[in-house]
């Protein structure tokens, strides 16, 4: 099988399962009165795009991953700016492809350590989101023509408050996700490619068939 | 994993950490400082009761991308609180911990000020992002353009 196509696939399924539950379940945990921002990354945005490393090992994947999901994000009516969250799910791929690629010489499968792994998940957890939310705090009043810096740093302490949550969350999701990638899950060649189509496929024609319903 | 990676790891984790467990204790610290209730709000340097407001206004309901909000008229309860020029203005949303969004009056015009399902102020905009809906509100500061 061509490596390279195969990456693509798992960019697109992954990318394409993370921008469905940023599209589907986080309006749903938003409207259920829970801090949707820090659930969806801490669980979901950091097991996709860690689970994704470990299995494939491939530079540049969790941020193409990233646009997959934020291209998926746009066809969201949630939130107003839809450009912003967009680019916003962009920057926390992009973030931990910072951290993978400065942790390039290490195989997350082989961490022994539980505190690493731990420690792995509050850093990864925390800056991902907290760098997430900067940009969104400042595309948004962007794109309306509405941004003050005085804003943004008075939104600070409470950006760093949240950030704790989604780190805490980090700290569990990591070295549970580390865990489960022991598992060999590997696909034949001849259903890899028809499932990753298809959960891809699906993802989007959900996405897309609730925006045009609402 | 090298070892200099290994030991830098918790560290820094303990270190972000240390940042969450501040900035959660600052903010706390920071919050309901203001001389209002939670039934009040300072709008241009004036103390209004939510209760007296409603008084005197009638409730509109704007369809936002959320769904339809129904609250008292921005737009009337700015002009009520003796801003002579609307227009000439932008207004400074603070919530009481101490996030705040910067609106000019094309937008202010068009929201609403209303109780959110948790019994907090907030206003709600049509046209503009969730970034802007402010909750916990406890001010509205003028300032002249």
């Amino acid at each position: 099988m061509n490596k390279n196509i195969k990456y693509f696939a798992a960019i697109m399924v992954f990318g394409s399962l993370w921008g469905f539950s940023e599209c589907i379940i986080g309006p749903q945990i938003s409207d259920a009165g829970f801090p949707s921002g820090a659930l969806m990354t801490g669980f979901f945005a950091l097991f996709f795009l860690t689970i994704s490393r470990l299995f494939y090992k491939k530079r540049g994947m969790q941020f193409g991953m990233g646009v997959v999901a934020g291209s998926l994000r746009y066809f969201n009516p949630f939130g107003g700016c839809h450009v912003c969250s967009s680019i916003a799910i962009v920057a926390e791929a992009f973030i931990l492809e910072i951290i993978f690629d400065y942790l390039s010489n290490v195989d997350l499968n082989q961490l022994k350590s539980l505190t690493t792994k731990v420690g792995l998940g509050v850093v990864s957890a925390y800056s991902v989101y907290i760098g997430g939310t900067i940009v969104t705090q400042i595309l948004t009043p962007l794109s309306y023509n509405s941004f003050y810096i005085e804003n943004l740093f008075l939104a600070i302490p409470s950006i760093l408050a949240d950030g704790l949550l989604v780190a805490l969350i980090g700290a569990a999701v990591v070295p549970i996700t580390i865990e489960l990638s022991r598992f060999d899950l590997k696909l034949a060649d001849k259903l890899y490619y028809p499932t990753t189509a298809g959960i891809t496929g699906l993802c989007w024609i959900i996405v897309i068939g609730n925006f045009l319903l609402l | 994993m090298t070892l200099g990676k290994e030991k830098i790891i918790p560290i820094l984790a303990m270190v972000v950490l240390f940042v969450g467990i501040a900035a959660t204790i600052y903010v706390n610290a920071n919050e309901n400082q203001e001389t209002i209730t939670e039934k009040e709000i300072i709008i241009n340097e004036q103390i209004y009761s939510f209760e007296d407001l409603s008084k005197i206004f009638q409730n509109i309901t704007i369809i936002t991308d959320d769904g339809e909000k129904t609250g008292l008229p921005l737009k009337d309860i700015i002009v009520y609180s003796e801003v002579t020029c609307p227009n000439c203005n932008r207004y400074i949303f603070r919530a009481n911990d101490p996030y705040q969004q910067t609106i000019l009056w094309n937008d202010v015009k068009t929201g609403v000020l209303t109780y959110d399902e948790k019994y907090n102020l907030r206003v709600y905009f049509p046209n503009l992002a969730h970034t802007f809906w402010v909750y916990n509100l406890v001010e509205i500061e003028v300032n002249k353009l």
